[in-house]
This record gives C-alpha cells, sequence and structure tokens, in this order.
C-alpha cells in the first residue's frame, strides 16, 4: 500500500517524519526544504561519476593526442612531435567536459530520472507538501493515523 | 490560504508575469534586434562569396575586428558562470536574484564569440579540419596549434555552461509545464524530465550545481587563458608575455560585470521587477565592478611598466604607436572608461547608485573593446620591419558584422526572458523563506 499525505507547512511535515518513521519515505515540495536531520538522507556517488568522467575523458584524449601524433607525423619546426606541455592543454579542458558529463550522469542517476515513479503532480505547483510512503496494508490504517496526528491535511492511499 | 502560501503565489505570479504576452516596444526591439542581425548575416554571406578581400584586413594587419569581436565576447561570456560560481560556492544569498540573468549572458555570449574564429577563417565550410576525425590522408590536427587549443576550451566551455544553466531550470521548466497550456506545456514537460520536486532530486540538483560550479570556474579562467595563449604564444612584441593569461581573465570578469549589470538594469525596468532586482543587488555588483577596475589598472600598469622600462627596440616601438602614436586617443580612452569614470562613480559613496552603476557598466564595456583593440592592432600594425608596417581600417562588412553581433545578443535575451523565467522561482522561494 502507498500513502500520499498532504501537508500544510514544514513543520508538520517534519513531525510526521519524525512520529511516523518509516523505510523508502520520499517528499515532495516545489522548492528544496531544510529538513535535515528528521529527512532522510542517502550518500550520493555524484562526485565519484565526476572524477570518474573526468580521468576517464583525459586520459582518452591524452592518448588519442599521443596515437595521431605518431600516426601522422606533420612537421612542427623543431617542436616536440609529443609533448605534455602543448597537448596538456587539450588534456585539461577534456578532462573538465568528461566531468561535466560526469556530473550531468550522477545528476540523472541520483534524482532516479530513469525510474518511472507516481508522484503527486500538484506538488511542483504547490505550497503544501506531500509524504509519500509504502507500508504492509495492514499498517496502513495505524499509519495514516498517525500522519494525520502529525497535522496532515489529506491522506491518498494507493493499492501497490 | 497560508500567509505563507499566499506569499509564495504572488511570487510565482511575478516572476512568471514577464512570459505572457509581448507588448509594441517588446516586438519593436525584437524587430530592430532581427534586422541588424541579418544585415550581419548578409555581410558574412558576401564575405564568404567573394573572399577575405571584402575586409580591411591586408599585410600586415591580419586580424582584425573579427579577433577584437572574439577577445571582446568571450570576455563577455565570464559574466555568468564565474560571478554565478563564485557567488554560489560562497552561498551569498544576494546572488539568487542573479544568476540566471548572468548564467544566459554566457551562454549566449559564448555562442557569438564562438562564431569569430570561425568567420576569420574566411573558408568556413571547411572549419570540420579542426576536427579530430579519420580522412582519407590519415592526417590529424595539429594537437599544439592554440586553434585546436581555443575550440577544444571553446567547446567544453559552452557545454559546462549550457549545462549549469540548464539544471536549475529543470524544476521551473516542471512549473511551467502546470501554468501553461498546449504545445509550451509539452516542451517544458519534456525539458523538465520529469521533475517531481522528490527530496532525493533536491539534494541531486544541489551536488550538481555545486560540482558544476567548481567545474564551471577551473573551466571559466582556462578558457580565457587560452584565448591569451593564442597571443602570448607567439613571439611578437607586447603580445609575448606571461602575465598575459591572467591579464585576459581579470579583464575578462570586469567586461562580464559590466555586461551583466547593465543586463539586469534592463531586465529590472522593462520586465518591471524592481521588487525582485533590488538597489543592494546593483551596489554589490558596483562593488565587484570597482574592485575589478582597480585589479584592471594593476595589471595594465604592470604590462606597460614592464615593457617601458626593459626598453626593448622591437616592443618600445609598438608600445610608442599604442600610447602616443596612431593608437593614442584609443588607449586615453580606454583609462578613462576602464577606470576614471568607474572609479569616480562607484567609489564615491554618494554616487553610487543604479544610473551611475550602469553608467559605469557602458564605460566599461567601451573600454574594455578599446583595451581588446589595443593589445590586437598595434602589434600587426608594427612588425619587427619597420618598412612593413600598415594600417587597418574596418571595411563595411566587418562593422556590419560587429553591429548585428550586440544584436543577436539583445535578441537572444529578448527571446530567452519570454521563453523562461529571468529569476529562477525556486530558488527566489527558497532565498524568501530562509
Amino acid at each position: 500500500m502507498k500513502l500520499t499525505a498532504e501537508f500544510a507547512d514544514r513543520q508538520a511535515l517534519a513531525a510526521a517524519l519524525r512520529d511516523a518513521p518509516c523505510n523508502g519515505a520520499v517528499v515532495y515540495s516545489a522548492k528544496p526544504l531544510d529538513l535535515e536531520p528528521s529527512a532522510p538522507d542517502r550518500p550520493g556517488r555524484m562526485s565519484l561519476l565526476a572524477v570518474g568522467g573526468a580521468a576517464a575523458a583525459g586520459a582518452a584524449m591524452t592518448w588519442f593526442m599521443l596515437w595521431t601524433q605518431g600516426d601522422y607525423p606533420l612537421i612542427t619546426g623543431g617542436m616536440p612531435l609529443q609533448s605534455l606541455w602543448p597537448i596538456g592543454v587539450i588534456t585539461y579542458e577534456t578532462t573538465m567536459l568528461g566531468a561535466v558529463v560526469g556530473t550531468l550522469l550522477g545528476f540523472l542517476v541520483e534524482g532516479r530520472f530513469f525510474r518511472k515513479r507516481s508522484a503527486p503532480s500538484e506538488a511542483v505547483d504547490s505550497s503544501c507538501l506531500f509524504l509519500q510512503l509504502s507500508c504492509p496494508d495492514g499498517e496502513a490504517e495505524r499509519l495514516s493515523e498517525r500522519l494525520r496526528g502529525a497535522g496532515a491535511v489529506s491522506i491518498e492511499r494507493e493499492q501497490t | 490560504m497560508t500567509s505563507e502560501a499566499a506569499a509564495e503565489e504572488r511570487i510565482r505570479q511575478d516572476l512568471l508575469r514577464p512570459l505572457r504576452g509581448a507588448g509594441a516596444g517588446y516586438l519593436a526591439a525584437a524587430a530592430l534586434c532581427l534586422v541588424v542581425a541579418a544585415a550581419g548575416a548578409v555581410a558574412w554571406a558576401i564575405q564568404i562569396d567573394r573572399g577575405m578581400v571584402v575586409t580591411g584586413l591586408a599585410r600586415p594587419v591580419y586580424w582584425g575586428f573579427y579577433i577584437v569581436n572574439f577577445v571582446f565576447w568571450i570576455g563577455i561570456s565570464h559574466a555568468g558562470t564565474l560571478i554565478s560560481a563564485i557567488l554560489r560556492l560562497t552561498d551569498a544569498g544576494w546572488r539568487k536574484p542573479v544568476t540566471r540573468a548572468a548564467e544566459a549572458i554566457t551562454l549566449f555570449a559564448l555562442m557569438i564569440g564562438g562564431m569569430f574564429p570561425l568567420i576569420h577563417l574566411g573558408r568556413v565550410e571547411l572549419f570540420y579540419w579542426l576536427l579530430p576525425y579519420p580522412n582519407e590522408r590519415l592526417l590529424w590536427p595539429n594537437f599544439r596549434s592554440p586553434l585546436v587549443w581555443d575550440m577544444t576550451a571553446i567547446l567544453t566551455y559552452v557545454t559546462g555552461s549550457f549545462f549549469y544553466l540548464y539544471l536549475p531550470l529543470i524544476p521551473d521548466f516542471a512549473l511551467l509545464a502546470r501554468r501553461t497550456t498546449g504545445l509550451r506545456s509539452k516542451i517544458c514537460g519534456l525539458l523538465s524530465l520529469g521533475w517531481s520536486g522528490a527530496d532525493y532530486q533536491w539534494r541531486a540538483l544541489e551536488r550538481a550545481n555545486k560540482l558544476m560550479a567548481v567545474i564551471i570556474l577551473a573551466v571559466a579562467v582556462s578558457v580565457h587563458s587560452v584565448v591569451a595563449f593564442d597571443f602570448s604564444m607567439s613571439l611578437a612584441p607586447m603580445w609575448h608575455s606571461t602575465i598575459f593569461a591572467p591579464y585576459f581573465v581579470a579583464g575578462a570578469i570586469f567586461s562580464g560585470i559590466a555586461a551583466l549589470v547593465i543586463v539586469m538594469a534592463a531586465i529590472r525596468k522593462f520586465l518591471r521587477l524592481e521588487a525582485y532586482l533590488r538597489p543592494l543587488h546593483f551596489d554589490n555588483l558596483g562593488k565587484l565592478l570597482l574592485l575589478m577596475s582597480v585589479v584592471w589598472l594593476y595589471f595594465t600598469a604592470s604590462e606597460h611598466l614592464t615593457v617601458w622600462y626593459g626598453n626593448n627596440p622591437l616592443e618600445i616601438n609598438v608600445f610608442q604607436a599604442r600610447e602616443h602614436g596612431g593608437f593614442g586617443l584609443a588607449s586615453a580612452v580606454m583609462v578613462v572608461c576602464n577606470f576614471l569614470i568607474p572609479f569616480i562613480l562607484l567609489g564615491v559613496r554618494r554616487l553610487r547608485a543604479i544610473p551611475t552603476i550602469v553608467c559605469s557598466g557602458f564605460s566599461v564595456l567601451v573600454g574594455m573593446w578599446l583595451e581588446r583593440f589595443l593589445i590586437v592592432l598595434p602589434t600587426l600594425a608594427n612588425p619587427p620591419l619597420q618598412a612593413a608596417a600598415g594600417a587597418y581600417w574596418p571595411s563595411a562588412v566587418e562593422w556590419a558584422i560587429t553591429a548585428a553581433t550586440f544584436a543577436s545578443m539583445a535578441l537572444f535575451y529578448l527571446l530567452f526572458v519570454k521563453a523562461v523565467p529571468i529569476i529562477a522561482v525556486w530558488e527566489y522561494e527558497h532565498e524568501a523563506d530562509g
């Protein structure tokens, strides 16, 4: 069973998160909420993806430059054919490009944009806050009562 | 409805109001910009058809308005990302109504600035030769060439700036998808990527914004350094300088802030956002502009003093041309515009108000364009072999293309303010909340 509770203010929502603890609770709002530590937090891997993307792109481009300059040796007027100084500029830029792509990927993964999830559609354009949680069917009534007690304005139930 | 909810609704309505309809003034401005931009496109078409002979470029001056404009616009592009990223990382609350306007400047200025190397190429249809792709001769680009560095740096900066602008737009696209109808609602829905406002999405957005701010800072500094390397990697007098990269970066931030001040004042007045873009924002940006004016003077004085004291015959020849020769007047105007006017208008507390800050912004833009002009032209017009000295006068084609870039910037902005809220709704609500 999925419960979606609507709250008029942040204090009521914080109380609900405290009084009705439940795994997998998700808060929906039109603006970021500073609910810590009541709100569930999850460790992020976005920085790792950014660093990984940067390392991969930088290394790949460096290898590519070294290979292509050896593949067709251009006349360089005495400048070394393969030198880290001039190719360092492009290595740096592609490293940063990899970091940008890695961050973007991390954002899409952490924001779960690839997953389908039924969310209260009005949350993005509402002053109200929504708390969605899953529970066994037998628990729904008891949990609903606790949410109402915490200040939920309305509660919707959905069979999953 | 609680008072908090009513206040939030008022903010949403205020910030979404500029997206509705278009008045006669808006349409007239857009039409004017379109005509000037179209004239520039025609001028470029003429240049492609007849070749570079239609420009004023001739021996020994092969870099003219196009390279001046390239450096100028890449400099303007530093408005958004640098200012927005620095303020985001330092958690400066007052930045919130400013950042999107600044980030949009970056993207548009980069799009315009990035066009100039292509325009300057002459045979633009061969631009793809810069790209490393396998061809029948297995001939690869020369990665030691600053031209290839430019392409890589600008590509990275455009990509990064686009996503840096786009990520905070996602919640606003979701809001717009609900508040609009028809095709616009569908497009906004697609661009919102299915944003639901879930707590993990807000956290992901916050982390991504912070990370992007760090990355974009590093990229922004490197991009203008690479533009400076275009000059300093040559052995030409007054170009081959070790401080050129930081000098260019400082100048870029300086001109970027000036552009931001002007754009913000226009938005404030024409979109009637006086309640959101307050005198405090202009005052803070005015102080930043004043600081950068002094930093610019420091770099300029260091560069000039070193050259003058060294008295290297090759360099002093260019130095004399810049300070006392044919470029002397431009040099004097540059110092007045970049230092004297901002220093007086922004340094005297009683004079520092929105109109004077905007005046300083215009003054700095003129001064910084002249600074780019004075970096490019005197060195080329005064080569080491005196007998080869020459002059440059831009042709009508170059003037038309230059004018078109300013019109294109205005046009992009006019379209942007009608497409998305120029102040991030969710960020402002969050700020009002805090």
